[in-house]
């Protein structure tokens, strides 16, 4: 039995094509409805690549007819179901796509219905949709709502969502029975900053901070007065503070790996971008330290995480009055997809983990077909 | 000598005539609703209330009535007696990192500063401008609820936005209540008998802001660029999402301003209770009433929160933490709650000796934290306008 786990992002998707559990091949596609597409398969050690049209919104086909044509399947019959991550939440993990759940789906993910629509020309495959969201439907009222005005959130649904919830269910799976019952923060480090508490494998709360370009919470007054110093209008303002703050705001360096390179060379202004962007994560893990009420793991994920052990070095150094000790010898020598990096006397352990999203689309596929 | 302290809002003056240096209250009181037909005011001295009404135009007529007040109460046998007057102003920017005798510069200055304090501003100026009026030759200080705030490290007053915005147009966090947090450093460098104190001061009120106080200076702070930063008010969001504002805007087709303005006075406790004022809601938290409840939780749970930011950012090395303002001094609930959410960190209360304090217990101040506690928590009443006042003597006087 085969079948296929696919991401979408913005005009572009990922996917993984699956022999029972064993991947077969991976690769994405970009440029979706443009003249300028562009498919990439990675199979056998070999790196498939391809310039489409895909005015059509026939990306599924292409990509099927690729598959077929390259020999990987014998027709699309072979693929038994397919897994798509929506971004969005449900009381469920997973649901079988019916027309009603996919008008729900394109409220929550556009590019996800848009992606899951070009597949609905094969209609005898399983479409199975897993919600990024549903991890953290654990969350009480009160760590979801805003401090504001109720009837937003009663009229217009305004609450705190989460996002990186099947990147969070990978790393779960990875760390078995022993964390079960731990209260654990997962510290993910990448495009988003997102932390998440955790207790009993049940999320308690999670905050989008302070990234490498959005800014996180900040005074609301900033935005009215923004708009009136630069003549802007407020998504002017909201999208710089998306797409321009955060360490990149600070640090004037346009992208993560510059402005930890100049840190290393030790640039005033990267060197107070990245202290800050330090700060605030310890500040998030302490919140949820007492949140927790104590803590027993955290967990670093995502690229920054991974890639900039000294990140992970300065994090745990703040935090050292909590009894978090790193084990300096094994946080630099790191390259390991799950490993653990305190030292022995360390009140609280630390985990370096990789996630694949995949992987729990793929699990979320079976329990679905062998419900 | 009697020195005057003046708070001007945009509709309101409030005042109190002081015998220095002795700190002794003469006479005080509070004019409201200027501009509007049915302007009043209370006038204490004494113990006695005393109340007047009359249609108030503008500042300078709320100024007569104030003085009038001194000397038909006798508090002044001639107005030659008040030998300086402070003023508080709301936003000092980055020029003033202490109190200020004011000249036309400051008035000036003042005036620039509009743009950082939309709403309070134009009544501070037209309270200076008024008493200035009718007292020409009095020295007058201008008391900046900025200034103490000044001694945070860059790395604490910058926002992680374009740098840019802080060079062009004086984006950062300055902070507010600096006052009140200066007169909590100074009560508490006192008590604990050193000068390079490390606090937590919880002014917490209808308006909110924890201070981290580090070697007796300011060392971050939660209000920001305008007092809606940092935490849950009585009517203010605090610091969320900035794309909150810009979803509300396009779900509801209100302004950006009537956004932020219900985010400045519709939010808080009032936004998720229903119930502006926190006696109101711990009654209706106390009968069971689940919004009420909800609310109180959220307010307790981010002023847990700062305290535990505040207790890393200065690595554990914290003298005390102290409470004050009016949810500090009397919210004997309140309190007991914050400071059981810091268990984990060690920090424990002691409820007999919490619930003995409140103004209007015969405790006003004291230890809660129990004797195991690894931070001493204490409540100690806040007093901006002997502060200003301090300042303004000492400005006048030269000491």
């Amino acid at each position: 039995m085969k079948y296929l786990t696919i991401r979408t992002n913005n005009n572009s998707f990922s996917f993984g094509l699956y022999e029972d559990k064993s991947i077969i091949c991976s690769g994405f596609i970009k440029g979706m409805k443009s003249d300028e597409g562009f498919m990439e398969i990675n199979y056998n050690n070999k790196k498939e690549k391809e310039n489409l049209t895909l005015t059509d919104n026939d990306s599924s086909k292409q990509l099927l007819d690729k598959l077929v044509s390259l020999g990987i399947i014998n027709s699309y019959l072979d693929i038994r179901a397919i897994g798509f991550k929506v971004l969005g939440h449900s009381q469920d993990n997973h649901l079988m796509i019916t027309d009603k759940l996919l008008d729900e789906i394109k409220e929550m993910d556009y590019s996800a219905y848009e992606v899951i629509s070009s597949f609905n020309r094969y209609s005898n495959i399983t479409k199975i949709a897993v919600f990024d969201g549903s991890f953290f439907n654990t969350i009480s009222e009160v760590n979801y709502l805003y401090p504001v005005y109720y009837s937003w959130y009663t009229n217009y649904n305004l609450r705190k969502n989460g996002f990186g919830g099947l990147r969070i269910r990978s790393i779960i799976s990875k760390l078995g029975k022993d964390y079960n019952d731990g209260k654990i923060v997962f510290c993910d480090l990448d495009k988003d900053t997102l932390i998440t508490a955790v207790d009993n494998l049940k999320c308690i709360d999670t905050s989008n901070i302070m990234s490498v370009r959005y800014s996180g919470s900040i005074d609301p007054s900033i935005i009215p007065y923004m708009m009136e110093r630069e003549g802007k209008n407020a998504s002017e303002v909201v999208n710089e503070l998306k797409n321009n703050c955060g360490l990149v705001g600070l640090s004037s360096y346009y992208d993560v790996g510059t402005i930890m390179e100049q840190c290393q060379m030790l640039d005033d202004r990267a060197v107070a971008a990245k202290d800050r962007y330090v700060m605030e994560i310890v500040k998030y893990i302490a919140q949820y330290y007492v949140l927790l009420g104590g803590l027993d793991t955290v967990v670093f994920t995502g690229n920054i995480s991974l890639d900039y052990s000294f990140i992970r070095r300065e994090i745990c150094e703040k935090l050292s009055i909590l009894g978090i000790k790193l084990d300096l010898d094994l946080n630099s020598n790191n390259d390991n997809d799950f490993q653990i990096i305190s030292s022995k006397d360390s009140k609280i352990n630390i985990i370096t983990s990789s996630c694949d999203e995949d992987s729990v689309i793929l699990d979320d596929i079976m329990k679905y077909i062998n419900r | 000598m009697k020195f005057l302290c003046v708070n001007a809002g945009s509709s309101s003056l409030k005042f109190q005539l002081f015998e220095m240096p002795e700190e002794k209250v003469i006479i005080s009181g509070y004019i409201e609703k200027i501009g509007l037909e049915d302007s009043f005011w209370t006038t204490k001295i004494n113990g006695e209330k005393i109340k007047g009404a009359k249609y108030l135009k503008n500042h300078s007529e709320a100024v007569e009535v104030l003085l009038n007040e001194l000397l038909e109460n006798k508090a002044v046998k001639s107005l030659d007696e008040i030998k300086g007057v402070g003023h508080r102003v709301l936003h000092g920017g980055e020029k003033y990192s202490d109190s200020v005798i004011i000249t036309d510069e400051v008035i000036q200055d003042i005036r620039d500063l509009t743009k950082l304090g939309p709403l309070h501003h134009p009544g501070n100026l037209a309270g200076i401008e008024a008493l200035k009026e009718v007292l020409p030759d009095v020295p007058m200080v201008a008391v900046y609820d900025t200034a103490f705030h000044q001694t945070m490290p860059k790395e604490n007053y910058l926002y992680p936005v374009p740098y840019e915005w802080y060079l062009k147009y004086g984006v950062r966090k300055y902070g507010f209540h600096g006052t009140s947090h200066k007169y909590i450093t100074t009560v508490m460098k006192e008590k604990l008998g050193k000068k390079d104190v490390n606090l937590i001061i919880c002014h917490i009120g209808s308006g909110a802001s924890i201070s981290a106080i580090k070697d007796g200076k300011c060392f971050d702070t939660t209000m920001g660029i305008t007092p809606l930063d940092g935490l849950m008010m009585g009517t203010r969001s605090g610091s969320i999402d900035p794309s909150i504002l810009e979803y509300v805007c396009k779900e509801s087709g209100e302004s950006i301003s009537d956004v932020t303005n219900a985010l400045n006075k519709k939010s808080g406790l009032l936004g998720v209770s229903g119930f502006s004022d926190s006696r109101d809601v711990e009654n209706a938290a106390a009968s069971g009433d689940e919004r009420a409840i909800l609310a109180l939780n959220m307010y307790n749970d981010r002023v847990a929160k700062y305290i535990a930011d505040y207790y890393i950012e200065l690595k554990g090395e914290v003298d005390a933490i102290v409470f004050t303002a009016g949810v500090g001094e009397n919210g004997i609930a309140a309190r007991e709650e914050i400071i059981e959410r810091l268990k984990p960190l060690g920090i424990t209360v002691d409820k007999a000796l919490n619930s003995l304090i409140a103004s209007f217990k015969d405790k006003h101040e004291g230890l809660i934290s129990g004797k195991d506690s690894k931070v001493d928590v204490y409540v100690i009443p806040t007093n901006e306008e002997l502060m200003i006042i301090k300042d303004t003597y000492n400005l006048v006087c030269n000491k």
